[in-house]
């Protein structure tokens, strides 16, 4: 982990487009912007097509370091075998930065490093995506409805993750930088920065005592991980009565990172493949022998919970949810994550 | 409490209790604005907690396989359900292809007004919050902090809905009317008779577009009464019958198969492309296959128990010209 530096400077709104220009040369830039289904994080060319004013994004950021699908390696019928991402010939010559990026969805990427690459061996692919990736993003003032980050060790300026974070001001931007990675890409701007004051500082908590209290808290989560303790309890049985089972819930979770790989064949050769998998799917646990060891929505359910709020925070300390609200929003029976926790504290 | 909420819980209230019915499934408030939640019920008690009104959008029949496996379960012998009538026609489309027994069910029928569609709606409110909806004849009437406002029913019904030639269920123990809805029904759909106009390539540029959304979630399997097989194409490994990529391939394949395994079985309920969450107008590739099971063979699936399946039936006078004259096909 590189060490945190504490650091705050000020950007005038009116510097902005410099700032971003200083930033374009040295770094690719993705933010959000308006796609099909509403925001979305694409190429950024210039800064008027980002959208800085947006509720979360549509789709989470984990697809762009764990993308639903990658090949890992190809192979002939020779036995050639040729890896995935050393097939690339073109090397990336310059880092990205995901630009804009909400707190929430900047800490599940921090906890998805911890899966993929604080853990022992390292995931390759995903290391090289997130070595070559800064992140900045920008505190939350304006949450929606189904947001629940207090709920859950996150925060609307929650640090985990960013290199930078942004925050707004009348006027002004507060850039925080947070980690080495966020000071090497403020010296490159520092013309443009001016120093913090006293006023800038308090106008900044307002505001985040003001999105606080927009986002009510729900639940003790702590008391909610102990809870889970019992793997057998009864309400087990109701809870998932209503789950048809589909993936949505997981593949819109910008923690949930469980994938399969498959080999894929054909007359010349194949290719290893990673995707996305699914603890809501029967095929996920099921053994070649026809048994499955979690054979109904029952068991699937409860690994989903436990996975998240009782085994995750045991492994790495951490509860795995960022309250970001989109399983709550997207799950086509409304079977609110929020409501089934409370259901669960309230149980003897 | 609309008097036709009041009918459904009394109703339901009483069939439990006097044990007619061992589960009920209906609808209850949802934790979102414009939303409602499905709710099972064995408490006569509990009856309280149902509600009716132009939100209940989910298709309540997809529990029915599920509860009843192979047409059993030992605690629920039988089971009540709340049916609209795209609902009653996917239930009799269950009956018919022996899933579950008539016998086993009390049909609540529901003549519906249409279902609202809050993806519709939810725009027009400007994120303010919502601090009651009520309904009538003609509108959504929502309380909101800055004030009420009065919404036009029919502009913000789910496209299914616009053009539902049969809103009042045609199999059920009991109806519940509400008031009449009547809407200007035309075959075909207005979005497959614009689709259709198109040229080739542009329908295959949009069928595509839309299709390469997906993220393989199965959602619009899952949530569709029609989708009973224990075992799924999709999930069949030995042997695969398509990869398991989110390449435009696989996608296309997933979608094409569910799509054909349609053919005169689907009752355009809209359960599909209400649940996708990466907004995929699903409905729009089975309702061409609606409107042409419609036209070709005059059939309209989930109308009776007793009919014969389009798939299942032949006639001399069938038209066969798809295979007789290739060329011609559009």
């Amino acid at each position: 982990m590189v060490k945190e530096r504490r650091g705050s400077v000020i950007l005038d709104k009116k510097d902005f487009e410099n700032f971003f220009s200083l930033l374009a040369e040295k770094y690719t830039i993705f933010g959000p912007s308006q796609d099909d289904n509403g925001d979305a994080f694409t190429k950024i060319d210039s800064p008027q097509s980002l959208k800085l004013h947006y509720k979360n994004t549509h789709l989470s950021l984990k697809s762009y370091f764990f993308p639903q699908t990658e090949t890992l390696l190809t192979f002939d019928n020779h036995m050639k075998i040729t890896k995935g991402k050393e097939n690339e010939t073109e090397e990336q010559t310059k880092c990205s930065i995901l630009f804009g990026v909400r707190p929430c969805d900047a800490t599940a990427i921090y906890f998805l490093d911890k899966v993929f690459q604080e853990s022992s061996p390292p995931d390759p692919y995903y290391v090289k995506r997130r070595s070559v990736t800064r992140i900045i993003s920008f505190a939350c003032t304006d949450p929606s409805s189904t947001c629940f980050c207090t709920s859950v060790a996150c925060g609307p300026d929650s640090e985990k993750g960013s290199d930078i974070i942004f925050f707004e001001l009348d006027g002004h931007y507060l850039v925080k930088q947070i980690t080495q990675e966020g000071e090497e890409i403020l010296e490159g701007v520092k013309e443009l920065l001016k120093p913090v004051t006293d006023k800038h500082i308090e106008e900044k908590d307002r505001s985040m005592v003001a999105a606080r209290h927009k986002l009510r808290k729900i639940f003790e989560v702590s008391n909610f991980v102990k809870k889970l303790e019992n793997f057998e309890a009864p309400y087990w049985e109701k809870l998932h009565q209503k789950c048809l089972g589909c993936g949505i819930c997981t593949y819109m979770c910008p923690t949930c990172h469980c994938f399969d790989m498959t080999d894929e064949v054909t007359g010349s050769g194949g290719r290893r493949v990673r995707t996305w998998d699914s603890c809501m799917f029967p095929l996920f646990t099921l053994h070649a022998s026809g048994h499955n060891p979690r054979p109904t929505q029952k068991e699937r359910m409860r690994q989903r919970l436990m996975h998240k709020f009782n085994y995750a925070p045991k492994i790495f300390g951490e509860v795995f949810c960022v309250g970001c609200g989109r399983c709550v929003v997207h799950c086509p029976v409304n079977l609110d994550l929020r409501s089934v926790v409370q259901q669960i504290m309230e149980e003897q | 409490m609309k008097p036709s909420e009041h009918e459904i819980i009394n109703t339901v209230k009483k069939l439990l209790a006097d044990k007619k019915i061992d589960l009920f499934i209906g609808y209850e408030q949802g934790t979102l604005p414009l939303r409602t939640s499905p709710c099972f019920l064995v408490n006569p008690d509990d009856s309280n907690k149902l509600i009716w009104n132009s939100f209940c959008a989910n298709n309540l029949t997809v529990y029915l396989s599920r509860i009843m496996p192979n047409g059993k379960n030992k605690k629920f012998k039988r089971i009540g359900i709340l049916c609209k009538g795209c609902d009653s026609r996917s239930l009799t489309g269950l009956i018919r292809e022996k899933q579950i027994k008539r016998e086993d069910l009390y049909i609540i029928g529901i003549s519906c007004q249409g279902i609202i569609d809050s993806r519709k709606l939810l725009p027009q409110l400007n994120s303010d919050e919502i601090l009651s909806i009520d309904e009538d004849d003609d509108s959504i009437i929502v309380k909101l902090k800055s004030g009420e406002e009065r919404f036009k029913r029919n502009h913000y019904l789910y496209d299914a809905c616009l053009n539902c030639a049969y809103p009042t269920p045609g199999e059920y123990d009991m109806l519940v009317r509400t008031a009449k809805y009547a809407p200007q029904v035309s075959v075909p759909d207005p979005a497959v008779k614009e689709f259709m106009g198109k040229p080739r390539e542009e329908r295959w540029r949009i069928f595509e577009h839309e299709l390469s959304k997906c993220i393989r979630c199965y959602a619009c399997r899952n949530v569709c009464p029609n989708c009973y097989c224990k075992e799924c194409f999709a999930e069949q490994t030995k042997p695969t019958w398509f990869g398991v990529t989110s390449e435009r391939s696989d996608l296309l394949f997933y979608h094409l198969t569910r799509i054909f395994h349609q053919a005169g079985r689907c009752v355009d309920c809209g359960a599909c492309v209400r649940a996708c969450p990466m907004n995929i107008n699903l409905r729009l590739f089975t309702r061409m296959l609606v409107d042409e099971v419609k036209e070709r063979f005059g059939y309209e699936p989930g109308l009776s128990i007793k009919e014969q399946s389009v798939l299942a039936a032949f006639e001399i006078d069938d038209k066969q010209e798809f295979m007789t004259e290739p060329e011609k096909g559009t």
